[in-house]
């Protein structure tokens, strides 16, 4: 509650300083004022069969962020600036005021910047937009490529990064960008409760050297660092864009737990101590976005290449497979209509789910995801967007398991509706 | 035949873009030695992906958002609708990539700004051209 107090107190003040300062919502690119700019958005999600990233089968308002925006130009080549998000997503979230980006942007050449502290992740076409509900088409980006469970490890990284735009030519020109730096994991990340869920799991497993009556008593994950680069090609060709972009990151587990057996009874044994790693060798993206008169298409294909092992088992070594395709068509300048058919296979050389479901005990269809969307966007004016979409969706991949401790349905659907406003 | 010359129209039709910027000049300050842009210069200025003019002093664009010339302007020379451009800046605002030029709300505004600052480049009626800023010529 506090938190949504002090994110209120930072939009009233960021609404008065507007008032009070003519022409800051305006700032001069040659760095002689301020620019502050905000959004909020709240969405309601709806789903039959299973809850989507919190308890949707009843109904949930727990959907939306607000975001404050401070860029200023210092001089010509130095700009500063940051944004605080406050963001509520099922279980995630919950409201607390974080940064979501902060840093310095030293411009020395169109060929080459620095940029330094906590920058979006330059992924695919949407992931550095991913918190601005009004800069996409539909209300959630697709899910295979800019997977929601998976936040903490594509939203941002802090460290340092090289940018720059390239011409082409009659190709036309190329941004690139390349970063280096580390990742934090927030305590109600999805990944890292559904990592300590499969320790628990593990720990108690006798055929591992576990005991049933093991109990996790902490578990923490942090990481080594995250690397990458991002290139999109800007072309002439009706202003389409080629993309490729690839990370590698790498992550410790240590958890301690406790046997609660009680021999004598009330007492437990000395605490021992279990590690896992995660690491995601290599993700990659490849992007194509073509307008096309009042339709563009977007699609983007990818694979991560990854290896979980935790108390000694590796629990998924492989590659996944994701790949989505949207067509948005403007039917006027303020609505559009997009559809979406987007996939995601945990393991692309175990796409029915076979080997999963041997190796898991599970249904064969928690390996993958197919998810048929349609919605629509209406842009009231420049600064109020409403949405609403419908999916369709076949299999229970991408830590479904965290939201549906009861199993997961094979055929699902969801709904969501969203109103956003930005300044 | 028939096939291919139907899709080879289709695709002239589909990738051909600029509309002509008919009516309205793209201008800078009257001490600009600059006099002639291409499109896709003046285009890169707008993106912010060109920043600085071949004496390496920095570009100010200005727009003029809200106006008939401004969706003329981001139609034909941008290749963008006035609401792609301006989620187009709203996104570098919101990630940290960049801000959006200033932007005023008439002629006279933008003549004003231009006239008083040697760097900047801008677009106005050419009915308003009055003599305080220079038109650029714009090549293909």
């Amino acid at each position: 509650m506090l938190t949504i107090r002090r994110t209120i107190v930072l939009l009233l003040l960021a609404a008065a300083t507007a008032i009070l300062m003519p022409g800051s919502l305006s700032a001069s690119p040659t760095g002689d004022d301020l620019r502050i700019n905000g959004f909020i958005s709240q969405g309601y999600m709806n789903s039959s069969g299973n809850n989507f990233l919190s308890d949707t089968r009843d109904g949930s308002f727990q959907f939306n962020e607000v975001g404050l925006a401070i860029n200023s130009q210092v001089n010509e080549k130095l700009r500063v600036g940051g944004q605080f998000l406050s963001r509520d997503l099922g279980p995630v979230g919950n409201n607390d005021l974080r940064l979501d980006w902060g840093l310095a942007d030293y411009h020395w050449h169109d060929l080459l910047g620095f940029r330094i502290g906590k920058a979006k992740l330059p992924m695919g076409l949407y992931n550095e937009g991913r918190d601005s509900d009004f800069l996409r088409p539909m209300v959630l980006l697709p899910q295979s490529i800019y997977d929601e469970t998976k936040r903490d490890l594509l939203v941002a990284y802090q460290g340092g990064g090289i940018y720059g735009n390239i011409p082409l030519g009659f190709l036309g020109n190329m941004d690139y960008q390349g970063f280096l730096g580390s990742i934090n994991f927030n305590d109600d990340s999805t990944l890292v409760e559904t990592l300590q869920t499969s320790a628990t799991t593990l720990v108690r497993n006798p055929a591992l050297g576990g005991a049933p009556t093991n109990m996790l008593t902490s578990f923490s994950m942090e990481n080594n660092y995250i690397g990458g680069g991002s290139l999109t090609i800007n072309t002439k060709l009706n202003n389409m864009r080629l993309g490729a972009s690839f990370f590698t990151v790498d992550n410790d587990m240590t958890f301690t737990y406790v046997n609660v057996n009680p021999v004598p009874p009330g007492t437990t044994t000395a605490p021992k101590t279990g590690t896992g790693t995660l690491r995601n060798k290599a993700k990659t993206v490849y992007s194509i976005e073509i307008p096309i008169g009042r339709l563009t298409l977007a699609g983007e294909y990818g694979e991560t290449d990854r290896k979980q092992v935790i108390f000694g088992k590796t629990n998924i070594d492989g590659s996944s497979q994701e790949y989505y395709a949207m067509a948005t068509f403007a039917v006027t300048e303020a609505l559009s209509v997009s559809g979406l058919f987007d996939v995601y296979y945990n393991l692309k050389d175990d796409k029915n789910g076979t080997e999963f479901a041997a190796n898991n005990l599970k249904p064969n269809y928690y390996a993958y995801r197919k998810d048929w969307g349609v919605g629509a966007r209406y842009d009231v004016n420049p600064n109020w967007t409403l949405k609403a979409e419908y999916h369709e969706v076949r299999g229970g991949a991408l830590f479904m398991e965290a939201f549906n401790a009861n199993g997961i349905e094979y055929n699902w659907e969801y709904f969501t509706l969203k109103s956003s406003f930005n300044f | 035949m028939r096939p291919l010359m139907t899709i080879t129209l289709l695709a002239l039709l589909v990738f051909t873009s600029s509309a002509a910027l008919a009516g309205i000049a793209v201008v800078v300050n009257k001490a600009n030695p600059i006099h002639q842009l291409s499109d896709d210069e003046v285009k890169n200025i707008f993106l912010g992906k060109k920043t600085t003019w071949p004496d390496g002093k920095t570009i100010v664009p200005v727009t003029q958002e809200g106006t008939a010339r401004h969706e003329q302007f981001t139609d034909s020379v941008l290749d963008k609708t006035v609401r792609q451009f301006t989620i187009y800046w709203k996104k570098a605002l919101f990630t940290g990539t960049g801000i959006a030029p200033k932007s005023f709300k008439s002629d006279a505004e933008v003549s004003q700004f231009i006239n008083a600052n040697q760097f900047a480049i801008g677009y106005i009626d050419e009915n308003s051209l009055d003599g305080s800023v220079s038109k650029v010529t714009l090549n293909k």
